[in-house]
Formats: C-alpha cells, sequence, structure tokens
C-alpha cells in the first residue's frame, strides 16, 4: 500500500470520524450529565437527515443555499422536540434501574422511526452535496471529495464549541456543576431540572446537526439509525462516557478504522470495533479519557 | 407476592395451565397451537433471562447471544452431523452455558451500565461470527432443514415436546428461585454489599446466576431451532434481545410467572397489532412507554393490584 | 386458593379457547397470501409487489373470479425478517386457509419460508427474492420464481458489457460487494462469467463493505488508487444512490468503466432528476423495461400500477405479481380445481405469454425464464429519472440461467 493511498485514507477517515463526532458527542453529553443511556439518539439524527431533505425540498425548494438554512434553523426543530420529550417523559425516569432507562428510550426511538416512515414514506431520499462543497480538490495526486472539508470544519467547530461551553461559560459551569454533584448543585440554588432540560436539548440539537450534515454522504432511508447507535456506543464506551475530548479521541479512531480496516482486514472490521468495545470495557471501562473518579464510585 | 411464593398455589397454576396447554391441540386450530409453542420457547427464554435480570439485578443486553448459541450448535449438529437429536438438543445450552462462563466471568467484573454494555459487546460479537462463518452456520443464508425425528416432528408432536421441556425448565427454575441460592441472589440484587457483608462471595453467585440464565437461553434457542426448521441471523439480532427484555418488562419482572405472561401478551399483541396496522413499531413503542412510566410491575404487576389488595404500606 | 384466583385462572382459560371458537371462513374465495415487507430499509420494494397483485385479483374478480369464486389477498409485513415471516406464512396457511403464497422479498426470509411451505405442501410464488439457492440448491416442487434471479442478472449485465467496451479496456477488474450472501454470490458468479468472456482478466482488487455502510469515500479512494479499469459492483437501493453520489465528483466514472447487476432499480432512480448527478453510461439491468418495450399492453399495465400506487413508476415487481395471479387463474381453469398437485403438474414447462414475449416456466427448477434486459443508464425523453435507455434483450434467454444439469449436480451435493 503507498504512501499516497495512505494518505488519502487518513483524510478519508478524519471525515467520516467527524461525523461520527457530530452524533456520538450528543449521548456522550447526555449519559455524562444525566446518567442516561438514550438509545433514541440515533432516531434523532435520522429525524434531522429527513428533516434536511424535507425542508430543502419542500419549505425552501426554490431558494438556493438551502442546505445551509436548513443546518442552521432544523436543529432547532429536533432540539425543542428533545426538549419536550425530555420535560414529558425523560425526566421521570432519573435514577431508575437501568433496564427501564433502555428500554424506554428503546420505546421513544421506535416511535420515532415509524413516525418518519408515516411522514415522510418508505423511499430512499436524495440529497445532494451542497454548493461549494460539492465537486472534489485533488490532494496528493488523488481526489477527495469537498464535502470532507466541511465535514472538518463542523467536527472541529462543534468540538471547540463544546469546549469552551463547557469551560469558558457560566452556563458550561452550571453543567459541570450538576454533572459533578447534582445534589450539592441543588442545595447551591442550581435550577437542576431546567439544567437538565437543556442539555438533554443540547444533545438532540447535536444529533439533528449530525443528521442533517450527512444527509448528502449517506442514504436518507428507514433503518438508517440502527448502524449508526451501534457506531455510537463504541465511539462512547472506547472515547469514556460523559467526555468530550473522548468522543472526539474515539471517533476519529472509529472513522481510522473504517478506513484502513477496507485496506487490511476488511472482513473483521465489524468484529474488531466490538472487540475493542469489550477490551476496554474489561480493561478500563471509563474508556480512554473518562474521568476514573467518577467510575471508581460506579464499580 | 405472598400467594405465588407459596409452592402449593404454584403446583396449581402449573397444572390449570397445563391442563390447558394439553387440551388445547384437540380444541384449537393449528395455527394457533404454534403459536402457542413459539410463546413457550419465548418464555423459557424470557424466564432464564429473568434469574439474571429480576432476581439478580444484572441487567444483561445481550440475551440474544446465549440464546443464538444453543439455537446454532443444536443447528449445525442435526444439519451438519448425523448426531442423534437429544444430543444435539442438549448439546445447545450445554454450550452456551460453557460459553457464559468464560463470558461471564468477565461481565461480573464490572457492574451497571457497563456490565450492560459489556454483555451487549460480547452479543454483538457472537453474532457477527456466526454471521461471517459461512462454512459452519451458512451465514446470512441460515441453516435450513433442521430435521427433527419423527416423534416430535410435526406441529402438534413438538408442540408436546415443547410443552414437556417447558415444564420442566419452570419447575427447575422455580426450585432454583426458592432455593437458599435463589435467596442470596435476590439478596444481591437489593444490596450487593450488605450481601458481601454476610460473607457472600457476591462475583461467584453472580456468576453462577448468568451461567444457569445463559443454559435456559441456549435451551429456548435450541427448541426454537427444532420447532422453526432452520435458524438465521435475522432470528438471533438485537431485536431478539430486546423482545426478551420487553417480555420480561411486560409481564413483570419481579414475579416469577411474569415473563410468561409477558411471552403469551407480547406474541399476541405483536400478531393482533400487524393485522390492524403496519406501524406495529409505533404501538410497541408506546406500549413500552406506558407500561415504563405506570406500570413498572408490568402486567402481573397490575393483576396483583387488583387481585390481591393490600394492607397499608407494603410494596 | 382463593375465589378470585380461581375466576381469573377460569377467565384467562376462556380468552385463550376464544380463537377457536372463529369458524372457518366461507368456503367460497380463493385465498392468496402475500408475505411483503412493510417495515425497514427494503419497505419501497413491497408496496410495489402488491401493487401487482391486487390489480390482477381486481380485474380478476371484475370478471366474475376463477371458477365462479372470488380471489382474496391477504397482505402480512414479513419485517425483514425470517422468524416473524414463517410465523405470519403459517398464519396465513393454518388459520386463513390460504391456499397460495405470493411474494417475500428479501432472500434470507424466502429460504425459511420455502421451508415450511415445502412442509405445508403449498405452492409458493416467489417475487422479488434472487437468490438462485432458492430455486436451485433449496429448491423443490412447491416454490416457484416469477421474477429474474442474480445469475441471469449477472449474465445479462456481462453480456452488454462484452458488447459495448473493447476487451483491452476491461481486463483488470475490481471488485465492490456488500459483505453478506448476496455480495459473495455476485463476486464468485460475475467473476466466473468473466473470466469466461474475457480470458486475459485479471483481478486488481476485491472490496468487501459491511452492510450498512455509508461512507463510501475509502473504498472509492482505494479503487481509484488502483490500475483497474472495469469495476463490477452489486450495491443497490440507497447504498448504491449514496455510492454514486460519492464516486461521481471523485472521477470514478471517468476511470472505470462499471458494471453494476443491481443498481438503478426505481423505486431509488425515481428521485432523481437531470440535476442530480447520476452515473450516466453505467450497464445495469432493466426488469421490466415497460417505457422501451412499445408494447401497448405494458403502457397499459405500467399506468394501471402507477395510478394504483400514486407513484410516478411502476415496479417491476407489480408486473411479477401480476403475472403470478394470472397463472393461477390459467392453471385453476385449466385443472378445473384448486388442487395444488395438479396445477403444479399444468404449470411445470409451460410458456406463459407477457409483455416481454413468451416466457418458459422451467420444470427443472420451477424458474419463470424472465428476460433480463439490460443496457446503459440515462435519460429519455418523458422521463425525468435516469432509465436504461436502450434495453438490451439477452440473444439466449435460457444460457443467461444456470442450467439444468448444473442444478442437479447443485442437488446432488
Amino acid at each position: 500500500m503507498n504512501l499516497q493511498l495512505a494518505f488519502m485514507q487518513l483524510l478519508n477517515g478524519l471525515g467520516s470520524g467527524m461525523i461520527i463526532f457530530l452524533v456520538a458527542v450528543g449521548l456522550s453529553i447526555i449519559f455524562g450529565t444525566l446518567k442516561v443511556l438514550n438509545l433514541a439518539h440515533a432516531a434523532f439524527y435520522m429525524l434531522g437527515a429527513y428533516l434536511c431533505y424535507w425542508v430543502s425540498h419542500t419549505v425552501l425548494s426554490n431558494i438556493s443555499g438551502n442546505f445551509w438554512i436548513t443546518l442552521l434553523l432544523a436543529p432547532i426543530i429536533t432540539a425543542i422536540f428533545g426538549g419536550a420529550l425530555e420535560r414529558l417523559i425523560i425526566r421521570r425516569i432519573y435514577g431508575l434501574n437501568i433496564m427501564y432507562q433502555f428500554i424506554l428510550t428503546f420505546g421513544i426511538s421506535l416511535v420515532i422511526a415509524d413516525s418518519v416512515k408515516f411522514l415522510w414514506g418508505r423511499e430512499v431520499k436524495n440529497m445532494a452535496i451542497p454548493y461549494p462543497f460539492d465537486g472534489s480538490i485533488f490532494v496528493m495526486g488523488a481526489n477527495l471529495l469537498k464535502y470532507q472539508l466541511f465535514l472538518y470544519i463542523m467536527g472541529v467547530s462543534i468540538y471547540i464549541g463544546l469546549l469552551l461551553l463547557l469551560h469558558k461559560t457560566k452556563l458550561g459551569k452550571l453543567i459541570r456543576a450538576v454533572t459533578h454533584n447534582q445534589e450539592m448543585a441543588s442545595a447551591l440554588g442550581i435550577n437542576v431540572p431546567s439544567v437538565y432540560t437543556g442539555i438533554f436539548m443540547l444533545g438532540s440539537w447535536l444529533a439533528g446537526i449530525a443528521g442533517i450534515v450527512a444527509a448528502p454522504v449517506t442514504s436518507i432511508t428507514l433503518g438508517m439509525d440502527h448502524v449508526v447507535l451501534i457506531q455510537c456506543f463504541v465511539v462512547v464506551v472506547i472515547g469514556g462516557m460523559g467526555s468530550l475530548s473522548g468522543a472526539f479521541l474515539g471517533s476519529i479512531i472509529m472513522g481510522l478504522i473504517n478506513s484502513f480496516g477496507i485496506i487490511f482486514l476488511p472482513e473483521l472490521a465489524l468484529v474488531f470495533a466490538f472487540l475493542l468495545m469489550a477490551i476496554i470495557l474489561i480493561i478500563r471501562p471509563f474508556g480512554l479519557m473518562g474521568e476514573s473518579e467518577e467510575a471508581k464510585e460506579k464499580f | 407476592m405472598d400467594f405465588l411464593q407459596k409452592t402449593k398455589n404454584f403446583q396449581w397454576i402449573l397444572m390449570a395451565l397445563s391442563i390447558f396447554f394439553l387440551l388445547a391441540p384437540f380444541i384449537l386450530q393449528p395455527g394457533w397451537i404454534s403459536l402457542i409453542s413459539e410463546i413457550m420457547i419465548l418464555s423459557i427464554a424470557a424466564c432464564g433471562y429473568n434469574l439474571l435480570m429480576g432476581y439478580t439485578g444484572m441487567v444483561s443486553f445481550g440475551p440474544a447471544g446465549q440464546y443464538a448459541l444453543g439455537a446454532y450448535v443444536t443447528g449445525i449438529l442435526l444439519v451438519r452431523t448425523s448426531a442423534p437429536f437429544l444430543l444435539a438438543f442438549i448439546s445447545g445450552p450445554i454450550f452456551a452455558a460453557l460459553v457464559s462462563i468464560v463470558i461471564g466471568w468477565f461481565c461480573v467484573r464490572r457492574t451497571e451500565v457497563y456490565f450492560s454494555l459489556l454483555t451487549l459487546a460480547f452479543a454483538q460479537i457472537i453474532y457477527t461470527i456466526i454471521q461471517k462463518w459461512y462454512s459452519l452456520t451458512g451465514g446470512d443464508d441460515g441453516l435450513v432443514g433442521i430435521m427433527v425425528p419423527s416423534w416430535c416432528s410435526g406441529i402438534h408432536k413438538y408442540y408436546i415436546f415443547t410443552f414437556l421441556i417447558w415444564v420442566i425448565s419452570l419447575f427447575c427454575l422455580w426450585k432454583i428461585v426458592n432455593s437458599p441460592f435463589g435467596k442470596v441472589l435476590q439478596g444481591i440484587r437489593e444490596n450487593p454489599r450488605r450481601t458481601e457483608f454476610i460473607s457472600i462471595n457476591v462475583k461467584e453467585y453472580q456468576l453462577r446466576a448468568f451461567v444457569i440464565s445463559s443454559f435456559f437461553l441456549g435451551l429456548a434457542g435450541s427448541l426454537y431451532s427444532g420447532f422453526n426448521g432452520s435458524i438465521f441471523p435475522a432470528n438471533i439480532d438485537v431485536i431478539k434481545s430486546t423482545d426478551i427484555i420487553v417480555v420480561c418488562l411486560l409481564g413483570g419482572m419481579h414475579r416469577f410467572f411474569g415473563p410468561v405472561v409477558g411471552a403469551f401478551i407480547y406474541i399476541f399483541l405483536n400478531k393482533l397489532i400487524a393485522n390492524y396496522t403496519e406501524y406495529w413499531a409505533f404501538v410497541l413503542g408506546t406500549i413500552i412507554i406506558i407500561l415504563v412510566l405506570q406500570a413498572r410491575g408490568g402486567v402481573s404487576g397490575l393483576l396483583e393490584k387488583i387481585y390481591s389488595p393490600r394492607i397499608i404500606g407494603s410494596k | 386458593m382463593s375465589k378470585k384466583m380461581k375466576i381469573m385462572i377460569l377467565s384467562g382459560l376462556v380468552i385463550f379457547l376464544l380463537p377457536a371458537l372463529t369458524f372457518a371462513q366461507g368456503k367460497n374465495p380463493i385465498i392468496i397470501g402475500n408475505p411483503n415487507t412493510f417495515s425497514g430499509v427494503m419497505s419501497m420494494y413491497g408496496e410495489g409487489t402488491a401493487v401487482g397483485l391486487e390489480v390482477a385479483i381486481e380485474e380478476i374478480n371484475s370478471r366474475g373470479g376463477v371458477l365462479g369464486r372470488p380471489l382474496k389477498l391477504i397482505k402480512r409485513d414479513d419485517r425483514l425478517n425470517p422468524e416473524v415471516g414463517v410465523r405470519e406464512v403459517k398464519d396465513l396457511i393454518l388459520n386463513e386457509k390460504a391456499d397460495f403464497i405470493i411474494g417475500v422479498l428479501s432472500s434470507g426470509v424466502a429460504l425459511a419460508v420455502s421451508e415450511y411451505c415445502k412442509s405445508a405442501k403449498k405452492i409458493l410464488i416467489i417475487m422479488a427474492a434472487r437468490s438462485t439457492k432458492i430455486t436451485e440448491e433449496k429448491g423443490h416442487r412447491y416454490v416457484f420464481r416469477y421474477c429474474s434471479n442474480f445469475s441471469a442478472r449477472d449474465s445479462a449485465v456481462l453480456e452488454v458489457a462484452s458488447k459495448i467496451w473493447p476487451k483491452n479496456e476491461t481486463d483488470k477488474v475490481c471488485q465492490l460487494n456488500l459483505d453478506y450472501e448476496q455480495g459473495k454470490n455476485a463476486y464468485d458468479d460475475t467473476m466466473a462469467k468473466w473470466k469466461k468472456i474475457n480470458p486475459d482478466m485479471k483481478l486488481v482488487s476485491a472490496l468487501w463493505p459491511p452492510l450498512g455502510t455509508t461512507d463510501w469515500a475509502p473504498y472509492i479512494s482505494k479503487l481509484m488508487a488502483s490500475e483497474g479499469n472495469l469495476l463490477i459492483h452489486s450495491l443497490y437501493g440507497g447504498a448504491w444512490l449514496a455510492f454514486a453520489k460519492q464516486a461521481i465528483p471523485m472521477g470514478l466514472y471517468k476511470k472505470f468503466h462499471v458494471v453494476a447487476s443491481c443498481a438503478a432499480d426505481l423505486e431509488t432512480t425515481n428521485v432523481l432528476t437531470k440535476d442530480s448527478p447520476v452515473p450516466q453510461g453505467i450497464v445495469t439491468i432493466a426488469e421490466w423495461p415497460y417505457w422501451a418495450l412499445k408494447n401497448p399492453e405494458a403502457s397499459r399495465l405500467a399506468e394501471r400500477f402507477m395510478k394504483k400506487s400514486g407513484k410516478n413508476y411502476a415496479s417491476p415487481h407489480a408486473y411479477g405479481g401480476y403475472l403470478a395471479v394470472y397463472s393461477l387463474k390459467e392453471a385453476i381453469e385449466a385443472v378445473k380445481a384448486v388442487d395444488t398437485e395438479k396445477i403444479i403438474n399444468y404449470l411445470e414447462g409451460k410458456k406463459i405469454e407477457t409483455t416481454m414475449g413468451s416466457m418458459l416456466l422451467r420444470k427443472c427448477d420451477h424458474q419463470l425464464l424472465w428476460p433480463v434486459y439490460a443496457g446503459q443508464l440515462g435519460f429519455m425523453e418523458g422521463i425525468t429519472w435516469p432509465v436504461v435507455k436502450e434495453p438490451h434483450r439477452p440473444q439466449n434467454i435460457e444460457a443467461t440461467y444456470n442450467s439444468c444439469e448444473e442444478i442437479e449436480k447443485l442437488r446432488k451435493k
């Protein structure tokens, strides 16, 4: 395998890693703070992708640049929807046995998936790669999709944005306080339920963004949530539940496994991902960058 | 529930159900008999799983893995070798139990969500291996032509066979749950630390529960292979795991017969909904949501509230 | 035991025995069971199949039915799951007393259902599942197929490819197939067949993306870096669309001649327009090219199907279903009874007249020798989405399918 191909796969892997990051980071944040394993997260991603298709093909169909407008507006819809879900349903299961969370969010994902089928039908939807990122650029003698550049920009921006949010803003301080010790935060007068709702909305907003960003380069079809969900889980475990940088690192690792795996051991790529997940859980369950003190309390 | 804990009452219920099951082939049409066989198989899997979840408090996300091992080992032996049926049949659950000793050893060293995710990882690994090992398992083409001997072939005869296994399984599980071992498991569920303090090696008991539960899951898988005459990776994927978990939740995971009730309702509901609408996932999802929010004890919990009024203050 | 408990158990027993009290339906209608897929990733194909059956049944019933009895269709959702599929077919045959089963999309479900229909001795007509195993290795007396199979598709596209592209431009082969049975069979089959057509060919690269892959860039980069000039792939539906969208800007279609045995199904292509990126010029199949047949009956039926489904395309599966129902009608009327064994004897070896000429329902594997038209993808007057512009009919249709001798050998193994 030559250097040029290796470099291309590196670039490809980073790109797909960015999409995975956008989906996984919401899941990680929700778990880190709310301690809820949100199986419906991938359904929000699917919702985001379908909304992208719908908004740009119907509401904004004759406006140029409709993808970008959708990217700005549609995640707000998923965020609001997530907020409503949290208020009505999710907040009733905080602290319950994990099985209830698992099965409840699974139930929610079924409802969302069938609603998507009802609203948009069964056929595959097509979302064109948007200008100015359609076409390719010539890098080191080979073609790279221009859209990969957009993926890098999005992934890194969201990562940096979230880092800044968590560490440089007052809101971030609230979130970290609530994550660290919810009782204490409440005793200090922080409106914990509202922070929780906000975090769930943030996670849903991120899932929506991920769906829209992925829409031009993936198949918008029923069942698209299943594949993504499994990948998310693996990433979040490898990177560490609740760790922002862990999700970023884990996603990049996942993306690179996918792109390099096809060269070396194509058949084993899938098994490898789960093996890695199992190994991490056995050796270092809080993931590569998770917080070990938290984990110590857990086991 | 005091009522069920009494062995006498358990025997009454088992007898009533047995009478019903034995009469059924003469009253019901073959299509329903086949359905009841499926229900019994699912309930064995669910009761086995419930030993781990409801009684020991260990939430596994991957029961389909052990179910798969039972189903495929039996299937492979019956299709590719000339092993006698009963040997092939019992090899399934035994293999599932043996593998689960290894898997379980790793899993019980983690708690809560990490335990759950690790069981999921192992189940997915098993699934992927089965799907990829074409020469052994037939991959996505599945194993077809699983033959059972003439004394249990055909819908009615296999139904009787399933029924016998079902009675024996439930009886064994009942004994296990009510033995001192079973009490320790419930203690572990309630408070692992305290149980540790009375010098119980918690991990060892958890591992045993895991292995026993795997045996019954594998047994259900083997039964299913014979029932269906074929087995595919699609029969043993994540959906199967969620089916089993939903059945326990639906029927009630803190009652012995909960999963049995759950299996009945789940399969009937599946059929009923599918006849009226193609949006079965929506209906199922809604039912799950309502159950978790309002009726965590499942159907048997609801029945209990109606039929056994309690004095104020008790659970 | 308390009185309440006894009442509860008794009422439980009664409730469960109630279904037994439902009386058998009137013997009058001839019942066709349609196990289909209405949920999940392949569900868009399911709609198409059902439409054909419904149209045929409406037409026949409006003319008095078959032997004076109306036809009745019962649809069921198998959710692409063999467990559910077998359960539904059991219910259709045992409880609903279905006389025939027509349907099934996925090969996995088809194999499971076929086993059951064999033991239940009911006719199963497959309308969309294409694995050769269903009618070859695992074929039996009761299973029929009214659509092409993968082997025929491979032969058809390779025949066209050998005609339009010179051998020296198609001798370095790359293969891209999903890593499951359909993909593996496609690989084996196309490699063997292309070797016969172009003996100088060599395999440069074989890629195996797992099911559910949506990120095709790494595969495309690998292909672009190779020295291949012919790409053979078996992607279909959404996967094919995502692949094509990413491959076009990366220049794949400039480098490779592309042969795709399953791409460009109407359910997927109908959303594309002239402005969408479309890989024009790829060689693919057209199962029922009603737009180019110049056959008035084909056009009429296509209109009917489109009206019934509300879509802007007519699925070839609909036509297969339509033919299946009419075949059964013909057979029942010929043997003057709804007698499975007699119907099978009648149909075996029969020539069925269709809008694509007369097709032989071969005896050795019960495969309807469906001509697989193939050609290059492009845009035609009057159709907004890309189709195979000049569909080429294989010269020897039977030769595109595996021969009866080969099938005998496979079954003996």
